[in-house]
C-alpha cells in the first residue's frame, strides 16, 4: 500500500506537470534581428543606407546610358548585358520578360521601409513628439524623393495640359505585400503628392541630421524648387532654390564645392591620378558628403554582375566639344577601355566615378537657380551661379560666361543645360534634361542620337530616340502582375 | 567466464576489474567436498588452483589474445584443439596441474584431500591434445576427472564396475529439436557433447537424438550464422534448443523502436526498415552513420553532404546526407530527422558507430507522424548500446584501420603537356591579347614564351626550345606527391558492458583518427559513452545515457591542386626546393616588380612554402545526455519520460601569417606609397598574423512526458495501447568570433586597428587603387526556436490478427512568431494490418509461412526555418562604420506561413517463404505534399517582388522491396542474400506561377525545379551541329537550325531526364564457410542523367588558379577548318570574345542534347572477408567472440557513360579503393 501512495503522488506531481507551460513560451525575436517597437528603432530604419546607396545596382544606372551624352563602343558593347544594350538602343522594352528591374524595385523596397516609418513612427514607444515628427518627415522627404524619380521614368514629362490625363505611378501608401491590385494614379496626382510631401516635412525637418544621407531642411527645400522647376512654376522653383541656399549656410557643415584647382593641384585631395582615375575623389566615396545637400548615390562603373555596367560607354564626341581644354571636369575621363587598356580612337571613358551622386548637389543646386533665374530673366544672377560653380571647376581665367551667351537670355538658358552637361555627363542627368526639354519650347525639334562605334571607320550605327520612348515602359513582370494596368505605348 | 551464476559473476567482475579481492592461498585448507554433484556450490565457496587463482588468471590470458590471435590464423583450422608438451618424471600431480595450466589456462579444481592420494606422476608427450594427455595422467591415479568449462574438476574415482553398470543402466537416448529465432526447424545444426567427442547432426525436421547420455552432460549446437548455444542437461529427456542469430539481417527483428514506443514489428502497420548492423558494423572506411547506411534500407537515398563528400553542415566531420523516399520540397530541408535514444538531435556526425546498437527508419505516416511538424522526411532512430539486466561481465574491443591513399585521377581527360602546348601555340593570339593589356592577368610560361617570340625578344629556335621542353614534363607524379598526403582513419573502441537485477550498464570509450588527403590535415577524436540502467524497484526504471565526444581538427594551409591545373608547372625542383610562380600572383612582371618596389614587400611566390604559413585548430566538446523513467503505476497504466539535453561547444583558431600570399596582397591592398623613394605607408599591420576565434555553442533540451495504458482483453483477444504525451522542445546556437591582427604567436600580441579609419575609403593603395576595410572585430550570430506539442497513440490488436494504429500530434513552434493560428495544422496517422497467416484458413497451408498486409495514411510536416515568416516586418540590425547602426526590413510581415504538409498513402506486404528462408517486405506509396514553402511573386508594387509563401505541391510515389534469403545453409557452408531496391517517382506538380528569371531558355537549363517535371530536371538543347565556322547550332522548335545566340526559348528545349537517381539500392551476398565468411555489398542508382564536362573555352588559353588552367583532352579534338565540321561536335575556338558573343552561343553545345550522359552505375561499395572464431576455439583462450575481417571497395563495376566518367566524381577524379583491416574481441 505504501507503494502506491508514492505512485500516487508521482502520478498526481506529473499530472500538474503537464498542465503547466507558460503561455509565452513560443514568443521569441531571434537574437540579431528585431520588431520594430522604438521611436529609436525608426530612427534607426531612417539611418538605413539601402535608402540611399544603390552599390550594386539600381539608381540611374539605365538613366546615365539612356542620355544623350554617351557613345557606345562595338568592340565592349556586344558583351554587355542584354537590358544595357536595349537601353542604349532605347528600345521600346528593356527588360526581358525573365528580367528584374533592379531599379524600380530597389525603389519600391525602399517604399516599404518608408511607408512603415511614416504609418507607424507616431504610435512607436519612448521619443518625444519632436523627435517622432522629424523622423516622420525625412520619411515622407525621402518618399517624396523617390517618386519625383518614379514619375520621371514611368510618366511623361510635365506638360500642364496633359498632366491631369497623362498616366503616371500608383501611389502607394501602405507596407503590406498582400495587396493584389493597384492603379496608376497621374502625373498631376503625382506631382501634387510630391509637392505636398516635401512641402509637409519641410518645416519639421531637422537642419542638421546625423548624417549626410538623412533629409535636412535645406535638401528637401531644393528638391521641392527642382520639381517646381520640372513643371515650369519658374516663381515657386526660385523661392525654393533661394530658401535652400539660405538654410544649406545656416547648416553646421554646410554642403560647399569642391574647388578642383586647388584639389587638383600639387598635393591636392584628388591627385594622383592612377589607373582608377582621381585619387580620393568623391566619386569614388560614396561617404564624402562635401558637396551633398542629401546624399544619394549609385553604382556607375563596370558591370559588376548586377545591374547595366559602363564598361562599353564612352563621352559622346558632340558632348566632348562642350569642355574648354582647360576644364578639370576632363581628368574624371581617360581614353581608355576599362581595367586601363587603351582606346586608340581618342574617344574619353569617364573613371574615378565609381558611385555617381544623384541625391541633391551644391553645384546642381547651383546650376538649378541659374537656370530659373535665366528663365525668371535675372541674366546676371544667372551667370553669377554659372560662375560660381566654374571658377571651382577650372581656372579662374576660364570660369566666365562668355558675354555673347551671357547677354542672351535663350542662349544663357542653353548654356546652362551645356553646363550641366559638363558637370554630370555620363551620370543620368542628361535623361531628365532631355526630358524636360522634349516639352520646352526652348528646345522644340531637337533630335537624339546614339552612335554605336565600330572598329572599321564608316561602319558605325546611329540610334535615333523616339520621342514616346522618353518615357519608359513598365517592365512586362510588374504589368504581368497588374492585370490591365495600362502600359505607355 | 562462462560460469552460469550470476553472483560468480559479480564476483569476478569485481576481482578483474578492481583487482582488490586478496589472493587466496595456496594451500587449502578445510575444505569441505560433499560431492561431485555440488561441484558449482564448491566451487563457489573457496576455490584452490594450484596456479593461483582464476581472475588473475584470466587477465593474463586477455593480454595474450592478442599475440595469439595472429598466431592462430597461421595455423590450419584443424589443429585449433589445444596441445601440450609435457616431459615429467615423478612429478607430483599438483606440478604437472601448473604445467598443464601455463600451457593451456585449464584451471584445476581439487582438493587437497585428493592430492593426498595422488600418485606421482611421470609423462612425456609432445604437442598432444589436453583430453589424451588428461587422460594419460588419470590413467594411473585414484581419481577421476571432468572438463567443464576449462575447468578439469578432479573428483575421487568412487565407482566402481558395478557403478558402472548402473550408469549404463541409467544412460538414456535424448531427442531435441533445433529451432531458429522464429521456431522454424533447422537442418544441418552441429550439436556436441562437450568432452565426449561425438556429435549429431540435425535432420531436416530439425531433429536430433543422442544416444547413451548420462544426464548431465553439456550440449553445444552450433550453426552457421547462430550464435553457438550451450544447453547444461539436468535429466531431461527431450531438448528444444533456440538458436540466436549473429546478423540482424537473417533476424527478422521482432522489436521496434520508435523513440516514442517499442512496437512489436508484427503487429506494426507502419513502413519501418533496418539495416544490416553486421554489413554496418564492419563499413569501417567511414564513422559517419549515414554513409553507413547505404544501400542496406529500401528508399534511403544518401548522397554527399551539402558541403560536399565528407563535410557536414559546418563543414567539418563527414556528415553524408540521405533522403528518403525522395525529395519532398523545392526551399526547406530534405534530411530526415535524427533521433538518438528518442530524443531529436542536429546531426549523428559524433556517434560513436560502435556504440550504436540499432537503427530504425521510419518511413511513412503511420511510422512518423509522432514526430508531427519535422517528420515528412522520414524519421532515422538511432538507439545505443545499454548493459542488459544480469548478464556477466562483457569486454569487447573493436579496431579498425582504413586506407584511402591519395586522389585518382581520369587519366587522359584533361590534355596531356604535348597536347596542351600544342593547343596554346594554335590559338595564340597576340592580336586580341596584346601583351600591353595583360597587365592585370596571369601570364603562363609557355605564354610568356609565345609572346616573348611574338616581341622577337627570342628566337624561333629559342621558343621551340623552351617550349618543348615544357611539352616533354609531366606534373602529375609530383603534385601527388607533394601536394597530397595518403589518407586513412583508424578507430579504436573498447567498451564493457554488465548488469545484475537492479543495475546495469555499458561503457565505451573510443578513438579515432582520420588523415585527409589534405597535407597538414588532421582530424582525432574521443569518444566516452556511459549508459546506464537502474531497476530500483519492480514498478520503476530509469535509464541514463551520457555521451561524451571531444574532436580535435587540425589543418594547414596548402595550395589545392584541382584536377584541371596546367599540366606542365612543377612545384618543387630536382632538390626539391619550392619553386618560384610569381605568374600565379596574378599580374604580370612589370606590374609586380612595381608593387614590391613602392610597397618594399615581397611578392616572390612559393606555393609549395605556403603550407605552414598558417593553420585552424579546432576543439569541439559535445555531451549529450538523455534520461528516460518509466514508473508503472496500476494496470497497465504507466509513465514514461524522456529528457534530452544536448550541449556542444566548440572553438576554432584560424590563423593566417603575415608571409602567405593572400595576406601579403591584402597588405598590398592597404599600402599607400605613391613612388619607389616615398616610405610606404602600412594600413594594416606588416607583422605578425591575422587570427581569429570562433567559439560556437549550442544547446539543445527536450522534455517528453508520456502516459501510456495498456491492456489485454479477453484473454488475449484485444491488446489496446493508449499513449498521451507532451513535448517541449528548445533549440539554441550562438557563434562568436573575434579577430586580430598583427598577431604574434610567440608574443601573444596584436595590432588595436582604427576601424572607422580603415573603413573609409584608402585611395592611392597599391594593388587596388583605393580600398575599404569592413572586418567586423566581433561578429556573433545567435539563434533560437522553441516548438511546443502534444500527441496521442493509439494501438490496437484484434485476435492477433487484426491491428489498427493511429497517432495524432500538434505542434506549435516559435518559427512563426506569436500567430499560431496557422498552426493548428496537427499531423496524424491511421494504419491497418491483417496477419493473413494466423487466419485459420491459412494454417492448412505450409510453404507461406508468413503473411501480412498493411495500409496506412496520414499527414506529416516540414518546418520551415528560423525566421522564415512572421507577423510583424523582421528587422536586421547592421552597422556601417561610417554611418553607424542601421535597421533594415529584412523580412516583410507574412503572417499566412505555415508548414509544408506531406500527405501519405502506404501500402505494405510482409512475407516469410519455404519455411522463413526466404523473407521479405514489399512497399507502395504516394506522398503528396502540399503548401510548399516556396518564393512567392506578390506585386511588385508591395515592395517586396517576391517573398516566403505556401504554394504548390510535389507528388512523390514509388515502390520498395526489400528481400532477405538464405540460399544454402548447412552445416559448414551458407549462402545469403540481401537485397534492397527503391523506386521513386517525383514531379513538382505546381509551384505558383514560374518565377521570372526561370523562363529564359538559358535559366531554364540551370533551374533546379521546373513545375511539371521531377526535381532537379535536367533540359538541353537538340544539337544540330558545327556550322562552317565551327559555330555549335541547334534545331529550335520550329524545326530550324539557328546558332544565334541569346534567341532560344524554353519552348527550344527538351527534357531529357532527372539529376535524382530513380531506381537505387544494394544487394549483399555473404558466403560463410566455418567461421570465414565473404560479404559483397553492390549498391546501385540508376535512372539519372548528367551533364558531361564539355570543352566550350574561348579568350586566352591560359591559367587562371591552381585548379584551372588546362582544358578537357576534348579540345584538341576542337573544328579547327572547315569541313571538320563533318567529324567533330566541339566548337572552334574564337579568340576574340567579342566575335565570340556576337557570333556564336557556346551554351549550345555544353548544354547540348549530346552532352546529357546517363549517370547510372553499379558499384561494389565493399567487400568483406572475415573470420568469426567459433566457440569451441575460444574456449581455450578465455575469448566470448573474435572475429577479424578485412575490406575493400568501391570498384566501379558497371557504368552507362562511356566516357570513362565515375558519376559520384564527375570528371577529373574518380574514386579509389579504400582498403580497411578490422579486429573485434569480445571477452
Amino acid at each position: 500500500m505504501k507503494i502506491n501512495i508514492y505512485r500516487s503522488v508521482i502520478f498526481g506531481l506529473l499530472c500538474l506537470a503537464f498542465s503547466s507551460c507558460k503561455k509565452d513560451f513560443l514568443v521569441i525575436v531571434p537574437e540579431g534581428q528585431k520588431v520594430a517597437t522604438s521611436t529609436e528603432d525608426y530612427r534607426l530604419l531612417m539611418a538605413d543606407p539601402a535608402l540611399a546607396l544603390y552599390n550594386f545596382a539600381g539608381g540611374w544606372q539605365g538613366q546615365a546610358i539612356m542620355g544623350d551624352d554617351v557613345a557606345a563602343e562595338s568592340s565592349m558593347f556586344g558583351q554587355a548585358q542584354l537590358p544595357t544594350q536595349a537601353a542604349f538602343r532605347w528600345d521600346n522594352q528593356i527588360f526581358r520578360i525573365e528580367d528584374k528591374d533592379w531599379t524600380t524595385d530597389n525603389w519600391l523596397e525602399n517604399l516599404y521601409q518608408l511607408n512603415k516609418v511614416i504609418n507607424e513612427v507616431q504610435a512607436a514607444k519612448g521619443g518625444d513628439a519632436q523627435l517622432k515628427d522629424e523622423i516622420e518627415a525625412a520619411a515622407r522627404a525621402s518618399r517624396a524623393w523617390v517618386y519625383f524619380q518614379l514619375i520621371n521614368l514611368y510618366g511623361k514629362p510635365y506638360l500642364a495640359g496633359t498632366a491631369a490625363t497623362d498616366l503616371g505611378f500608383p501611389i502607394i501608401l501602405t507596407s503590406d505585400i498582400t495587396v493584389e491590385q493597384f492603379k496608376r494614379n497621374t502625373v498631376q496626382e503625382v506631382y501634387e503628392f510630391i509637392i505636398k510631401e516635401f512641402s509637409s516635412a519641410i518645416p519639421k525637418l531637422p537642419m542638421n541630421p546625423a548624417t549626410g544621407i538623412q533629409f535636412n531642411k535645406s535638401a528637401a527645400e531644393g528638391m521641392l524648387g527642382k520639381v517646381y522647376l520640372f513643371m515650369g512654376r519658374n516663381a515657386d522653383a526660385l523661392s525654393s532654390f533661394n530658401a535652400a541656399f539660405a538654410d544649406n549656410a545656416l547648416r553646421a557643415v554646410p554642403a560647399k564645392l569642391y574647388d578642383y584647382v586647388l584639389e587638383f593641384g600639387s598635393g591636392g585631395k584628388f591627385t594622383p591620378i592612377n589607373y582608377d582615375g582621381p585619387n580620393n575623389s568623391p566619386g569614388n566615396n560614396y561617404n564624402d558628403f562635401t558637396e551633398s545637400l542629401v546624399s544619394r548615390r549609385f553604382y556607375n562603373s563596370s558591370y559588376s554582375g548586377n545591374g547595366y555596367g559602363n564598361d562599353a560607354f564612352v563621352l559622346d564626341p558632340k558632348a566632348q566639344t562642350l569642355f574648354g581644354n582647360a576644364d578639370l571636369r576632363l581628368k574624371f575621363y581617360a581614353p581608355e577601355f576599362p581595367w586601363s587598356t587603351p582606346n586608340p580612337s581618342g574617344r574619353l571613358r569617364k573613371y574615378g566615378v565609381t558611385y555617381s551622386a544623384f541625391g541633391l548637389q551644391i553645384s546642381e543646386l547651383y546650376l538649378l537657380r541659374a537656370e530659373v533665374k535665366a528663365r525668371t530673366n535675372d541674366l546676371s544672377g544667372a551667370v553669377a551661379d554659372l560662375e560660381m560653380l566654374r571658377k571651382n571647376r577650372m581656372p579662374a581665367a576660364d570660369a566666365t560666361v562668355p558675354s555673347a551667351i551671357a547677354g542672351n537670355q535663350i542662349n544663357l538658358i542653353k548654356y546652362v543645360f551645356e553646363e550641366r552637361i559638363r558637370e554630370f555627363a555620363m551620370e543620368g542627368y542628361r535623361w531628365f534634361d532631355m526630358r524636360r526639354q522634349s516639352v520646352d519650347p526652348i528646345f522644340a525639334g531637337q533630335v537624339h542620337t546614339h552612335t554605336l562605334y565600330n572598329f572599321e571607320a564608316g561602319t558605325n550605327t546611329v540610334f535615333t530616340l523616339r520621342p514616346e520612348r522618353l518615357t519608359l515602359r513598365l517592365p512586362q513582370y510588374i504589368t504581368d502582375k497588374n492585370p490591365g494596368m495600362p502600359n505607355n505605348p | 567466464m562462462r560460469i552460469p551464476d550470476s553472483d560468480l559473476a559479480a564476483h569476478q567482475l569485481l576481482k578483474s576489474i578492481n583487482y582488490a579481492i586478496p589472493p587466496p592461498s595456496r594451500q587449502c585448507k578445510g575444505i569441505r567436498l560433499n560431492q561431485t554433484k555440488q561441484m558449482y556450490n564448491f566451487y563457489k565457496q573457496k576455490l584452490c588452483t594450484p596456479s593461483g587463482y582464476v581472475a588473475k588468471f584470466l587477465l593474463m590470458m586477455r593480454l595474450t589474445t592478442f599475440i595469439l590471435f595472429t598466431v592462430i590464423m597461421q595455423v590450419s583450422a584443424g589443429s585449433f584443439a589445444q596441445r601440450i608438451s609435457l616431459s615429467e618424471k615423478n612429478a607430483s600431480l599438483v606440478a604437472v596441474f601448473d604445467r598443464i595450466s601455463k600451457q593451456t589456462g585449464f584451471d584445476f579444481i581439487v582438493t587437497s584431500d585428493m592430492l593426498k592420494q595422488a600418485n606421482l606422476v611421470s609423462i612425456r608427450v609432445n604437442n598432444e591434445e589436453v583430453s589424451s594427455v588428461l587422460a594419460k595422467i588419470f590413467e594411473k591415479q585414484p581419481l577421476d576427472y571432468s572438463i567443464k568449462d576449462r575447468i578439469v574438476v578432479v573428483s575421487k574415482k568412487e565407482k566402481t564396475v558395478i557403478g558402472h553398470v548402473v550408469d549404463f543402466f541409467n544412460s538414456y537416448t535424448l531427442r531435441g529439436v533445433v529451432l531458429n529465432e522464429r521456431n522454424e526447424p533447422l537442418a544441418g545444426a552441429n550439436v556436441i557433447v562437450r568432452g565426449q567427442n561425438r556429435g549429431y547432426g540435425t535432420l531436416e525436421n530439425g531433429n536430433f537424438m543422442l544416444e547413451d547420455i548420462g544426464g548431465s552432460e553439456m550440449l553445444i549446437t552450433s550453426y552457421v550464422g547462430y550464435k553457438n548455444d550451450s544447453l547444461m542437461l539436468s535429466g531431461q529427456r527431450m531438448v528444444t534448443i533456440r538458436m540466436v542469430p549473429l546478423s540482424t539481417k537473417l533476424r527478422e527483428v521482432a522489436v521496434l523502436n520508435t523513440g516514442y514506443q517499442k512496437l512489436d514489428k508484427e503487429r506494426a502497420t507502419g513502413a519501418y526498415s533496418k539495416p544490416d548492423m553486421q554489413v554496418f558494423s564492419e563499413r569501417v572506411g567511414t564513422n559517419d552513420i549515414i554513409n553507413r547506411l547505404e544501400g542496406l534500407v529500401a528508399g534511403v537515398a544518401v548522397s554527399p553532404g551539402p558541403g560536399g563528400r565528407g563535410a557536414n553542415r559546418y563543414g567539418t566531420g563527414n556528415n553524408q546526407q540521405s533522403v528518403i523516399r525522395g525529395l519532398s520540397s523545392v526551399n526547406l530541408q530534405s534530411e530526415p530527422l535524427y533521433v538518438l535514444d528518442g530524443v531529436q538531435v542536429p546531426n549523428l556526425s559524433y556517434i560513436n558507430p560502435n556504440d550504436v546498437e540499432d537503427v530504425t527508419v521510419l518511413k511513412d505516416a503511420a511510422a512518423a507522424a509522432i514526430y508531427g511538424a519535422k517528420a515528412a522526411n522520414g524519421v532515422i532512430v538511432v538507439t545505443t548500446k545499454t548493459g542488459k539486466k544480469d548478464q556477466q561481465v562483457h569486454i569487447n574491443y573493436n579496431g579498425a584501420f582504413s586506407f584511402n591513399g591519395k586522389p585518382k585521377y581520369n587519366e587522359g581527360f584533361y590534355m596531356n603537356s604535348a597536347q596542351y602546348i600544342q593547343a596554346a601555340k594554335e590559338t595564340f593570339d597576340p592580336v586580341a591579347y596584346p601583351i600591353a593589356q595583360l597587365s592585370y592577368n596571369y601570364i603562363a610560361p609557355h605564354e610568356q614564351i609565345l609572346y616573348n617570340l611574338n616581341r622577337s625578344l627570342i628566337t624561333e629556335a629559342q621558343a621551340n626550345k623552351s617550349l618543348d621542353s615544357l611539352s616533354r614534363i609531366n606534373n602529375r607524379s609530383q603534385i601527388n606527391d607533394l601536394m597530397f598526403q595518403n589518407s586513412f582513419s583508424t578507430n579504436n573502441t573498447v567498451s564493457a558492458s554488465a548488469g545484475n537485477r537492479v543495475y546495469s550498464i555499458y561503457s565505451s570509450i573510443s578513438h579515432t583518427h582520420t588523415r585527409s588527403t589534405t597535407p597538414g590535415d588532421l582530424n582525432n577524436n574521443f569518444s566516452l559513452s556511459l549508459n546506464q540502467t537502474l531497476n530500483p524497484s519492480n514498478w520503476m526504471t530509469i535509464g541514463l545515457n551520457t555521451g561524451l565526444n571531444n574532436g580535435l581538427a587540425r589543418s594547414k594551409r596548402p595550395v589545392n591542386v584541382g584536377t584541371g591545373f596546367l599540366p606542365y608547372q612543377l612545384f618543387a625542383d630536382d632538390n626539391g626546393d619550392a619553386l618560384r610562380m610569381n605568374y600565379m600572383v596574378g599580374w604580370a612582371p612589370e606590374r609586380l616588380a612595381d608593387y614590391q618596389l613602392r610597397s618594399r614587400i615581397n611578392l616572390d611566390y612559393y606555393p609549395l612554402n605556403e603550407l605552414d604559413n598558417g593553420f585552424s585548430k579546432g576543439n569541439l566538446l559535445n555531451v549529450n545526455t538523455s534520461a528516460n523513467v518509466g514508473i508503472r503505476f496500476w494496470k497497465g497504466l504507466s509513465f514514461q519520460g524522456t529528457y534530452g539535453y544536448q550541449r556542444s561547444t566548440g572553438t576554432t583558431e584560424t590563423y593566417q601569417d603575415i608571409s602567405s600570399m593572400d595576406s601579403r596582397k591584402e597588405l598590398l591592398n592597404f599600402t599607400v606609397a605613391r613612388s619607389a623613394n616615398d616610405i610606404p605607408v602600412y594600413y594594416l599591420p606588416a607583422t605578425g598574423g591575422r587570427f581569429s576565434v570562433a567559439d560556437r555553442s549550442s544547446q539543445n533540451w527536450t522534455l517528453r512526458n508520456q502516459l501510456a495504458f495498456n491492456t489485454v482483453l479477453r484473454g488475449g483477444k484485444d491488446r489496446i495501447n493508449i499513449q498521451l504525451g507532451n513535448e517541449v522542445l528548445e533549440q539554441s546556437s550562438v557563434l562568436n568570433t573575434t579577430v586580430r591582427r598583427g598577431y604574434s604567436i610567440e608574443m601573444k600580441t596584436y595590432s588595436l586597428l582604427d576601424y572607422v579609419t580603415l573603413a573609409k575609403p584608402l585611395f592611392g593603395a597599391i594593388g587596388s587603387g583605393y580600398s575599404m576595410f569592413n572586418e567586423k572585430p566581433f561578429d556573433r550570430l545567435a539563434e533560437k526556436s522553441r516548438f511546443m506539442s502534444y500527441f496521442g497513440l493509439f494501438n490496437y490488436a484484434f485476435n492477433e490478427r487484426y491491428m489498427l494504429d493511429a497517432s495524432i500530434r500538434q505542434d506549435k513552434s516559435s518559427l512563426f512568431a506569436s500567430d499560431q493560428s496557422a498552426q493548428n495544422k496537427p499531423a496524424f496517422s491511421i494504419g491497418a494490418k491483417w496477419l493473413l497467416t494466423k487466419e485459420r484458413w491459412m494454417a492448412r497451408q505450409t510453404w507461406l509461412n508468413n503473411l501480412g498486409l498493411r495500409a496506412t495514411y496520414g499527414v506529416t510536416g516540414n518546418s520551415p526555418f528560423l525566421g522564415a515568416g512572421s507577423t510583424f516586418d523582421i528587422l536586421y540590425s547592421g552597422r556601417d562604420n561610417v554611418l553607424g547602426n542601421y535597421l533594415h526590413v529584412n523580412s516583410p510581415a507574412n503572417n499566412k506561413l505555415s508548414w509544408e504538409a506531406t500527405h501519405t498513402w502506404n501500402f505494405g506486404m510482409d512475407f516469410a517463404v519455404l519455411r522463413g528462408r526466404l523473407t521479405g517486405s514489399t512497399e507502395l506509396y504516394f506522398k503528396n505534399t502540399k503548401d510548399l514553402l516556396g518564393q512567392v511573386e506578390y506585386n511588385p508594387f508591395t515592395g517586396s517582388s517576391s517573398t516566403r509563401g505556401n504554394i504548390g505541391n510535389i507528388k512523390n510515389s514509388g515502390v520498395e522491396l526489400t528481400l532477405n534469403s538464405r540460399n544454402i545453409q548447412d552445416r559448414n557452408f551458407s549462402w545469403s542474400t540481401g537485397m534492397v531496391f527503391s523506386y521513386n517517382r517525383n514531379k513538382l506538380v505546381s509551384y505558383s506561377v514560374p518565377s521570372q528569371f526561370l523562363v529564359g531558355a538559358s535559366s531554364q537549363l540551370g533551374a533546379s525545379y521546373l513545375v511539371g517535371y521531377a526535381r532537379r530536371p535536367v533540359f538541353a538543347y537538340r544539337y544540330a551541329g558545327l556550322d562552317n565556322l565551327g559555330d555549335p547550332q541547334i534545331f529550335k522548335a520550329d524545326g530550324s537550325v539557328s546558332k544565334e545566340p541569346n534567341t532560344a526559348l524554353p519552348e527550344d528545349l527538351i527534357y531529357m531526364g532527372t539529376g535524382q537517381p530513380k531506381y537505387n539500392g544494394g544487394l549483399s551476398n555473404t558466403f560463410r564457410y566455418k567461421f570465414v565468411s565473404l560479404t559483397a555489398n553492390l549498391i546501385y542508382n540508376l535512372g539519372a542523367v548528367m551533364r558531361k564536362p564539355t570543352e566550350n573555352y574561348t579568350g586566352r588559353l591560359t591559367v587562371g588558379s591552381f585548379s584551372d588552367g588546362n582544358r578537357l583532352a576534348e579540345f584538341a579534338n576542337r573544328w579547327k577548318q572547315p569541313g571538320d565540321e563533318a567529324r567533330t561536335n566541339v566548337p572552334s575556338y574564337v579568340s576574340n570574345q567579342g566575335t565570340n558573343y556576337s557570333r556564336r552561343d557556346l551554351s549550345y553545345y555544353a548544354y547540348a542534347d549530346i552532352n546529357v550522359i546517363s549517370s547510372d552505375y553499379l558499384k561494389l561499395r565493399d567487400v568483406t572477408l572475415s573470420f568469426d572464431l567459433s566457440r569451441s576455439l575460444l574456449e581455450h583462450i578465455q575469448v566470448e567472440k573474435l572475429s577479424f575481417f578485412v575490406q575493400t571497395g568501391n570498384f566501379l563495376l558497371w557504368k552507362a557513360n562511356k566516357e570513362g566518367i565515375d558519376p559520384e566524381y564527375g570528371g577529373g577524379e574518380k574514386g579509389g579503393h579504400a582498403f580497411s583491416l578490422g579486429l573485434n574481441v569480445s571477452f
